[in-house]
């Protein structure tokens, strides 16, 4: 008898489970990390400044977006951006923009658009850019902002967060 | 109907809790990958920087002149005796959680002062373009062969390029002891100047 009360609660959980298991869930793998040429951050003339800004002179971060599901082909998606620990207000600051559409994936050609102009990453979380189905070694570029002397030496450690979200 | 699938599922009931925390965690996982994190960390360096200059670069020469006077009795003539037209020029990028500053010295490096006189030098405040923790002048100095300083308490900071920019430089040539002037005499002289750690 007890059985037969039960078998509600496992024909509900296995129904879960199923939806669940089914639900779209897109990954997002970042390789590699920002290259600077920090022999820009010399000063050749007493009185000058570092140059303001250091860029990368091209992308060595990749970022590639797939799905957990193997067969889903148009889901869409999101990556934010934010950074961790957020340095001074008048500390150096990163800025990132996607200097490349990357590749066709597994998961069909899919396509990408937006974050091809440099954005500053803060502790808000912000669309860096969006998406369409599975796509590979979409290439990003970092650049390096509020560079100075007057700031203090040494090194400056920078955490940024990327996370990607389904979206309808 | 029911019935029969009752049955049915309860003659596989052991098998089926058997497999009851394997369905339950696929579940969890899959509800956590419905959004997906990345961490990237970098660190980025900084160099210390201590860099000096006067300006104007190329024409840091300046000529500084006692002549006679024009009436019996009275002091040499000091008109063309001084000169501001020189400035310093800085960069300085301290370490961070660094409690000590920088200064610059002066000294001369090349030639005599002539006998009799004295040459004295005085930095203004700073002046300019640029950002950070700026030095503060020491006073006026009579410059030797000693090193003397003229700026102290430089932080991180740079003072902008090229004159108005920094601090002026004011010299000044001024008798110490007339018994010992001789006014045929001419001196070059060569002055060096120094920022180091305090």
């Amino acid at each position: 008898m007890k059985k037969i009360l039960l078998l509600p609660i496992l024909f509900l959980t296995v129904a879960v489970y199923s939806s669940l298991a089914q639900t779209p869930g897109a990954q997002l793998y970042v390789e590699g990390s920002p290259q600077f040429n920090f022999s820009q951050l010399t000063i050749t003339e007493a009185g000058n400044d570092f140059s303001a800004t250091v860029e990368e002179s091209q992308s060595n971060v990749l970022f590639s977006v797939s799905h957990i599901d193997r067969n889903a082909k148009n889901f869409n998606w999101e990556i934010q951006m934010s950074v961790n620990d957020l340095p001074g207000a008048n500390s150096p600051f990163v800025e990132i923009r996607r200097t490349g559409d990357g590749e066709r994936s597994t998961q069909g050609s899919g396509h990408v658009q937006g974050g091809k102009t440099y954005q500053r990453v803060d502790a808000t979380p912000r669309t860096f850019f969006t998406g369409r189905g599975g796509r590979a070694n979409i290439p990003v570029m970092f650049r390096l902002g509020n560079l100075s002397a007057a700031q203090p030496a040494g090194s400056n450690y920078f955490s940024i967060v990327f996370t990607i979200i389904d979206t309808k | 109907m029911m019935r029969t699938l009752t049955k049915w599922l309860l003659r596989h009931c052991k098998w089926v809790w058997a497999v009851w925390p394997l369905l339950m965690g696929p579940a969890e996982i899959s509800g956590q990958s419905f959004s997906s994190r990345q961490l990237l960390n970098f660190t980025v360096q900084i160099p210390e920087i201590a860099l000096i200059d006067i300006e104007p670069g190329g024409a840091a020469n300046i000529n500084l002149t006692l002549s006679s006077p024009t009436e019996a009795g009275r002091e040499m003539n000091t008109a063309i005796a001084s000169d501001n037209s020189l400035w310093l020029n800085y960069s300085s990028s301290l370490a961070a959680g660094r409690t000590t500053t920088r200064k610059v010295n002066v000294q001369i490096s090349g030639g005599e002062v002539p006998a009799g006189a004295s040459i004295r030098l005085s930095a203004s405040r700073y002046l300019g373009s640029g950002k950070g923790t700026f030095g503060q002048p020491s006073g006026t100095i009579t410059l030797s062969n000693s090193p003397q300083t003229l700026i102290s308490g430089i932080g991180g900071c740079f003072t902008g390029d090229g004159i108005n920019n920094g601090h002026q430089l004011n010299f000044s040539l001024v008798v110490s002891d007339y018994s010992l002037l001789d006014l045929a005499q001419s001196s070059t002289l060569r002055l060096t100047y120094t920022i180091t750690d305090n």
